[in-house]
């Protein structure tokens, strides 16, 4: 693939990507509209944040807000290169595209902490330090459950790790980093019950001063991060493009789909966990657990 | 037709995102706009384009709604519901009806200032800093008189020990009278640390003015049938579920318990209990609710009314009248004392409420100068519970992360409109 066309497949998955699940969120929301006003609620909601003006706060840093607002779509774009979409060579075809997606998604702890920094206001601030007390607690454990799949595959390439399950998917040999990996999953794209840096209790945390195109793409961001997450997991636990009669990419499809509904509804139903619960849950629970999930691989692997 | 207009004409019949400013006699009537199709409450002015000014304010709101109204990034449009002369702030449009009237105004409202027939409004207040910057560089580095004090009227973090005995700065902001995790109206002095409260002191303000008596104001002084009473309990208390319900992120669950306080009649016990376990499903009580909120045994909660019984105090003044007596009224209690404790005994409050109004027949109860309310026992000229609530403050939240802090003030259920003015606490 050429270095254009792999931007084309990243920009097409990350946008669409990002549509289907604010449909989906939407559909799951308060408001319990029909489905047809659920399909057009995107291109509204847009339309007004286009129409809104950028709103600034006394003295900001107004480099750090642009870069930050910047970074997290284009976080989420790098994760997404390393996961291929229709069949065995990935985006760029990376060697080592597990380490590339791990360490984009840990960066992302700097675009929320700076987006909520930047405003010179309390509530973003507080929103990013607490994303700072979330990313610590469960940066490990997220690292861990990924590179864990790489044990069976003996390759660092999400492609590798693919092919590697067309007998099994890893979610039946790792059913704990599964669901490890969607829980931290949801913790770094700071969604529900871990969205803790945009809490009610904050009034909207980090994105309380945001407006206009800001807002917008931060929302885009968020939805990118989302879906370069669920695209990863259907890869590394779901067989990603494999699959019986339908092609490989519609697969990747109704698998990320899946993945992305899931994370939605449960952000809608589970009640927000509390800082401290959280920090604790990460350091006393999903650590030893993840450690778990490494050991019994590894030894299944041997 | 230009591009602004095209997307003006795709956003006009949008959710319109609203700030509401809730004055006195419109808490459950914004909680009624919250289910109104194509309206949307939001926490954060700054994602608003209507400010909905509900209620009756006094003068001394002025400047905060002021405040809030500037902070809307336009198009933005001012719409009063309620609201008498001579208003707080300029307004464009009113509404004095009920939930249709005001979601078919302000809709309209939105709708006309997105394609621009009505122009957005211009600030209120002048966009100047508080006090004139004097520092030096873009951040103020290397100014004058930077380390400590005041440089610019925004008093510098002090240092402090935290609950580690670590020396970190201690950063002092006001929060309220509007924000949106408090009870409108109610303003703090907070010093953070972090996202830690390590000292809380309640603004005197006196904002929001006392609405139209409702049946317990009015069980004061003349007796109330207890079906009127029960059901306005029951309603009560499932509004406050909603906001906590909001609070903690379940938005869903917020509104079915607003739709269920829309619908209620007497003997509806069991849509309440269903709530209850869907609300049990959403893991509010492992997640964010236990062991929040357990006040040290010094603190006086006699008279809170569903606080103190959540204590396991069986402190109820509805055992003493005849009325409640005849239908064998016994109160119920939780022990723990935690917030959860308080959101599971208002949710068994309000199913037993909505039993004793099926069962009340034509009884009535109180009248004689008090009344066991929602919120706590109410005696005329003596302070409210909100009073007794707000007057413990300091002592509860000091040390408290900023989202128990949240929902330990939402768990006492304070009223700004029963506060008394000139209460010493205050």
């Amino acid at each position: 693939m050429t270095a254009l066309g792999i931007l084309a497949q990243v920009a097409v998955t990350l946008v669409g990507g990002a549509y289907v699940f604010t449909v989906a969120d939407r559909l799951m929301s308060a408001s319990g509209t029909g489905v047809r006003s659920a399909l057009v609620y995107p291109v509204r909601r847009l339309s007004f944040l286009l129409l809104q003006p950028v709103t600034t706060t006394e003295r900001p840093d107004f480099s750090a807000w642009i870069l930050a607002t910047a970074l997290l779509p284009a976080l989420a774009a790098v994760g997404a290169v390393a996961i291929p979409i229709a069949g065995p060579s990935a985006g760029g075809d990376i060697s080592a595209g597990l380490v590339l997606f791990g360490a984009a998604m840990l960066v992302v702890l700097v675009a929320v902490f700076i987006f909520g920094w930047a405003p010179n206001s309390v509530f973003p601030m507080i929103g990013g330090y607490r994303f700072a007390a979330v990313v610590l607690s469960i940066g490990i454990p997220f690292s861990l459950v990924v590179l864990t799949t790489a044990i069976p595959a003996e390759s660092l390439s999400v492609g590798v790790i693919v092919e590697s399950q067309s007998n099994l998917w890893y979610l039946v040999v790792q059913p704990l980093g599964f669901v490890i990996y969607l829980i931290t999953a949801a913790a770094i794209a700071f969604w529900g019950p871990f969205d803790l840096p945009e809490g009610a209790d904050l009034a909207g945390g980090i994105v309380v001063e945001a407006s206009g195109v800001r807002l917008a793409m931060w929302r885009f961001g968020r939805a990118a991060l989302m879906v370069t997450l669920s695209l990863m997991g259907q890869a590394v636990f779901l067989g990603g493009y494999l699959g019986p009669v339908l092609p490989g990419w519609l697969w990747t499809v109704i698998k990320t789909a899946i993945l992305l509904v899931l994370l939605a509804l449960t952000g809608r139903t589970l009640a927000r966990m509390r800082v401290q619960r959280f920090v604790w849950f990460g350091w006393v629970v999903l650590l030893p657990l993840a450690l778990v999930d490494v050991f019994v691989s590894g030894w299944l692997a041997l | 037709m230009g591009l602004r207009a095209r997307i003006a004409h795709l956003a006009k019949t949008g959710e319109v995102p609203v700030f509401a400013v809730v004055g006195g006699g419109y808490r459950s009537a914004i909680h009624r706009l919250r289910l109104a199709e194509g309206i949307h409450i939001v926490a954060t002015p700054r994602h608003a384009a209507v400010l909905l000014i509900a209620g009756t304010l006094t003068e001394a709101a002025a400047e905060s709604v002021a405040r809030v109204h500037d902070q809307m990034a336009g198009p933005r449009v001012t719409v009063g519901w309620g609201h008498p002369e001579p208003t707080v702030v300029p307004i464009g449009a009113r509404a004095t009806g009920d939930v249709s009237d005001i979601a078919t105004v302000v809709r309209r409202q939105f709708h006309d200032v997105v394609i621009g027939t009505i122009p957005s409004e211009p600030p209120l207040l002048p966009d100047v800093d508080p006090v004139e910057w004097r520092g030096v560089g873009p951040y103020g580095h290397g100014g004058a008189g930077m380390t400590g004090g005041t440089p610019y009227g925004r008093p510098l973090p002090l240092r402090a020990p935290d609950r580690d005995n670590l020396e970190l700065d201690q950063l002092p902001v006001t929060v309220g009278p509007w924000f949106a995790g408090f009870p409108p109206g109610l303003a703090m002095r907070v010093s953070l640390q972090g996202d830690v409260a390590q000292a809380v002191e309640v603004v005197t303000n006196d904002i929001v003015s006392a609405g139209p008596a409702g049946v317990f104001a009015r069980a004061l002084r003349e007796p109330m049938p207890i079906r009127d009473l029960e059901m306005a309990r029951a309603r009560h208390h499932l509004e406050w579920m909603a906001d906590a319900l909001l609070i903690a992120g379940v938005d869903r669950l917020a509104v079915r318990a607003d739709r269920l306080a829309e619908a209620l009649g007497p003997g509806d016990v069991e849509p309440v209990e269903r709530l209850m376990k869907a609300v049990g499903r959403s893991l509010l009580h492992p997640m964010t609710l236990r062991n929040v909120g357990v006040f040290p045994p010094d603190v006086e909660i006699a008279g809170l009314g569903p606080v103190a019984r959540s204590s396991g105090i069986p402190d109820d003044r509805r055992t003493s009248e005849q009325g409640y007596r005849d239908i064998d009224f016994q109160p119920v209690t939780h022990r723990t004392g935690d917030a959860w404790a308080r959101f599971s005994q208002r949710a068994a409050e309000a199913s037993q409420a909505v039993d004793l109004a099926r069962r009340a027949g034509n009884r009535s109860a109180f009248g004689n100068g008090e009344v066991e309310a929602p919120d706590g026992l109410h005696r005329l000229g003596e302070p409210s519970p909100a009073d007794m609530s707000i007057s413990m403050l300091d002592r509860v939240l000091s040390g408290t992360e900023w989202g128990d802090l949240v929902t330990i003030v939402q768990s006492l259920d304070i009223d700004m409109e029963s506060v008394s003015v000139g209460n010493p606490a205050v």
